[in-house]
């Protein structure tokens, strides 16, 4: 009787997981969040425009002003043309899934990809069963952080419950739990979406500043929780205090001979010389107030050739990033803090791109 | 443990599994162990409450049994009703009156001896009052010589932790699932059928049609101040839609469950929409909770033997309890009292009006001309109109936990509701409201609200399961198929939206 019962359940779960499949190798890839549809399908349009593009999470979309890096660096004779296609929330794994469907989008002119080392792979358990979450993973980012999560310094519990949640991630994507109404949406409606997101110059810039006085987001407590997280930064002092001297003493206690993560530091070789391979540059940028230990990121970030490092997170170096007047929330800048960064990132991409520009025909 | 988790999805075979393989015998222990599992996965702490209400009732019970003496007999049930109508209290009322004794004696001017309401964290345990109910009427009808006391402990607490019915309903009664509980189960194939196709078919309704009717009704509550006339009107039938999708797509989940184990547990919910008067509604709506206030409370008062105003205060007072067992807050509270008047103007117009005119040739022209589909339009919108104010609490704890700068009272989004309810030349926000999350959502939506009631209409009041499997086998397998398909790919599996952690 049970191997009766067993043999109709597997029947029945065939015929779902074939249809699932028929549906993913039918239907266009959609990536369950409109913000980001609404950023890679401007990308698509206009992608020969770019010859540079911003990949990370909240830190480099909130963050990167393409305009002002593009300005500084043509003024100075450097063809730079960029866009940022960072996404709020994504961590390192899903930054190399954004690499690689990034790089599948035709576009000759592309010369240089920003990577962002500010996250590990966990996340935000409350985020499980999203669409958002789930439609981005597939084998390839399930292996990836599946070879990072257990070489991390977490107790085995954490580690084996995050590795628990990618693969379940993985196997509702394969079966498209809960999908269909969204990819539907995306197929019949995408020109529908709010291009909003696309921020004010459409380069992908959007920082929570601006976002604060317009209301479009895709969940509207969304933005109840924007200025929510402002006014707690602005009136919490104390915890504003710990997490940078947190950070200052990440700084102060790194030295050359701490041991890097290898898993992290392959995922990023491996970005790196998939893109060299395409004739594109790639550059690792350590960005400030990230919400992962920088103990961890910066044995990561130094492992990185160095003509391909950008650092704008060491508070000793840059203390305005960590001051009260540049920052929105705890751990993110607000527009007058944007702007500085991506000052900063222009000054210290300029000496990296000159040579090249330079000694070409 | 949710019936729609993952853990559930796995707890659900072993279970199956482990109360089949051990001896029929240990069968109810098997059930008992499972159940203090179940209960315990929501809090280990909640365990505590289930043990104290089993061991309570479970000597109450014998207590009353033992002895002919009704002075005695009454101090028993007493007792047993002290202390679950205590823990009852205790976890979810207290706050709710020491609020209002706070807010009371502040109109006075008067201060309030009770310094901090330090019960106001307590998490209330859940489905403390289908537990409380479900143990209660066992006593009750010990009592009342009804039902026979149970004599093992065993089978008692396999009956106070019968986990299909324990959180969510339906409330079941001692005589119905004690005796099932006595006897050995030995798996059906049938039993498995029809119980797993009625678990689909509540899945279905919960996470495809309820959880994506929350978004409607959440974002129409939200707007409290701007919606008026006929969005108002279709978003409490959206929410009415909601709420009886949720719940009785868990009822069908328990019932299902339940069935696969070879136990019958009372249907909940019978068609509510085709009910053709307020009446009638009770009957099909919360079968086991209105059967449960009509048996223990309603009687109690008298009934419909009493004289009319006795009558008409029964049943308001039977429904105002109703309501108080649905939440500790006013606005539930007055929602079904106002369902309560609604019934008794119908019996007062039945007992006074109806019966004189009845014979007149213009009362059976009207009874004539205005057919079933008439009657049912008119309940559902009478129920919407007082339900309106059920989901308003709700809504004013959502908007006060956003916005805790600005809070709103309960009554600052009752009366625009209510003020703009009747503006008919109106629909305000309609179409942004509707088309929120897009027109193909809301095209899913109604498409499926469509089949919910197609499948109603054609089922009738015939089990689901039951006419599904009779069809012939290729009919079989194209509904497994398309209904697994439809939970799997239109489901909604995680009711929260995104959240951006590095906030």
């Amino acid at each position: 009787m049970i191997k009766q019962i067993l043999y109709k359940a597997g029947i029945l779960a065939g015929i779902i997981l074939i249809l699932s499949l028929v549906m993913k190798f039918t239907l266009p890839f959609y990536w369950g969040d409109s913000t980001q549809t609404v950023k890679f399908e401007h990308y698509k349009k206009n992608s020969e425009q770019y010859n540079a593009v911003y990949m990370g999470g909240s830190l480099e979309y909130r963050h990167i002003d393409p305009s002002i890096i593009d300005s500084t660096l043509q003024k100075n004779g450097i063809d730079f043309r960029s866009y940022n296609i960072a996404v709020d929330g994504h961590t390192f794994v899903e930054q190399m899934t954004d690499l690689d469907e990034m790089l599948k989008i035709r576009n000759p002119n592309l010369k240089y990809v920003f990577i962002s080392i500010s996250s590990e792979p966990y996340f935000f358990p409350a985020n499980l069963h999203t669409s958002k979450w789930v439609c981005w993973h597939n084998a390839t980012s399930t292996y990836r952080a599946l070879s990072i999560i257990p070489t991390l310094e977490d107790d085995l519990k954490t580690r084996l419950k995050f590795c628990y949640f990618y693969v379940m991630s993985w196997v509702e994507n394969i079966l498209k739990i809960g999908f269909m109404p969204e990819v539907m949406q995306f197929i019949f409606q995408k020109d529908t979406y709010e291009t909003g997101y696309l921020g004010n110059k459409k380069d992908g810039f959007y920082p929570y500043d601006y976002e604060e006085h317009r209301m479009f987001m895709e969940y509207q407590w969304e933005d109840t929780l924007i200025r929510q997280s402002k006014r707690e930064y602005e009136s919490n002092a104390v915890k504003r205090d710990s997490l940078t001297s947190e950070v200052r003493k990440s700084f102060e206690q790194y030295t050359d001979k701490d041991k890097a993560n290898a898993a992290m530091v392959k995922l990023c070789m491996e970005a790196y010389n998939k893109c060299k391979k395409m004739g594109i540059r790639v550059f690792f940028v350590l960005p400030p107030r990230a919400r992962t230990n920088y103990s961890l990121l910066l044995p990561v970030f130094h492992a990185m050739p160095d003509d391909a490092k950008i650092e704008v997170a060491d508070p000793r170096k840059y203390p305005k990033y960590y001051a009260v007047d540049y920052g929105y929330n705890f751990h993110h800048l607000n527009y007058r803090g944007a702007k500085l960064q991506s000052h900063e990132m222009a000054r210290q991409l300029l000496p990296l791109l000159q040579p090249a520009e330079t000694s070409a025909p | 443990m949710l019936f729609n988790s993952l853990h559930f999805f796995l707890f659900f075979p072993v279970f199956c599994y482990l109360y089949f393989a051990v001896p029929r015998r240990f069968q109810h222990m098997v059930l008992a162990a499972g159940g203090y599992y179940f209960y315990g996965s929501f809090s280990p702490y909640f365990t505590i409450i289930l043990l104290t209400i089993t061991c309570n009732d479970f000597i109450a019970g014998k207590m009353m049994d033992a002895t002919d003496k009704i002075s005695q007999k009454k101090r028993w049930l007493f007792l047993s009703m002290a202390v679950n109508l205590g823990i009852l209290f205790t976890f979810k009322y207290i706050d709710f009156v020491d609020n209002n004794i706070r807010d009371l004696l502040g109109l006075l001017h008067i201060g309030w001896f009770v310094p901090e309401p330090w019960f106001n964290t307590w998490v209330v345990p859940v489905g403390v009052s289908f537990l409380t109910f479900q143990s209660l009427s066992y006593t009750i009808d010990v009592y009342k010589g009804v039902t026979k006391a149970e004599q093992r402990f065993s089978y008692f607490a396999a009956f106070t932790a019968f986990w299909p019915v324990m959180v969510n309903g339906p409330i079941e009664r001692a005589r119905n699932l004690l005796p099932q509980l006595h006897k050995e189960h030995s798996f059906d194939y049938s039993n498995l059928q029809q119980g797993l196709f009625r678990m689909g078919w509540g899945l279905f309704k919960k996470v495809v049609i309820a959880d994506r009717l929350a978004f409607y009704v959440n974002d129409m509550y939200a707007h409290y101040n701007e919606v008026s006339g006929w969005t108002t009107w279709l978003g409490a039938f959206f929410f009415l839609l909601q709420v009886y999708c949720d719940f009785s797509g868990y009822s069908d989940l328990a019932l299902g469950g339940a069935k696969v184990l070879g136990i019958d547990v009372m249907e909940n919910f019978r068609r509510p929409f085709f009910s053709k008067n307020l009446a009638d509604f009770w009957t099909r709506w919360h079968i086991s909770l209105s059967t449960w206030l009509t048996d223990y409370v309603f009687f109690y008062l008298g009934a419909y033997k009493a004289k009319s105003a006795k009558v008409v205060f029964n049943v308001i007072f039977v429904l105002a309890i109703c309501g108080l067992w649905h939440g500790a807050n006013w606005p539930m509270v007055i929602s079904f009292t106002m369902v309560g008047c609604a019934m008794a103007i119908r019996y007062l117009w039945q007992n006074n009006v109806v019966r004189a005119i009845r014979p007149s040739n213009t009362y059976k022209l009207f009874d004539k001309y205005f057919p079933d589909w008439a009657h049912s339009v008119v309940t559902i919108l009478i129920f919407l109109f007082c339900f309106l104010l059920f989901r308003v609490y709700s809504a004013q704890m959502a908007l006060n936990a956003a916005h805790p700068e600005n809070p709103v009272s309960w009554t600052a989004i009752a009366t625009p509701l209510y003020g703009n309810l009747f503006k008919l030349h109106t629909a305000n926000y309609l179409t942004e409201w509707l088309l929120h999350k897009g027109t193909i959502q809301l095209g899913i939506l109604v498409f499926f609200i469509v089949v919910l009631f197609v499948v109603e209409a054609l089922t009738g009041d015939r089990k689901i399961e039951q006419v599904v499997l009779a069809k012939n086998r290729n009919f079989r397998w194209s509904i497994y198929i398309v209904l697994l398909a439809c939970i799997v790919w239109f489901g909604v599996f995680n009711n929260t939206t995104f959240v951006y952690f590095q906030y």
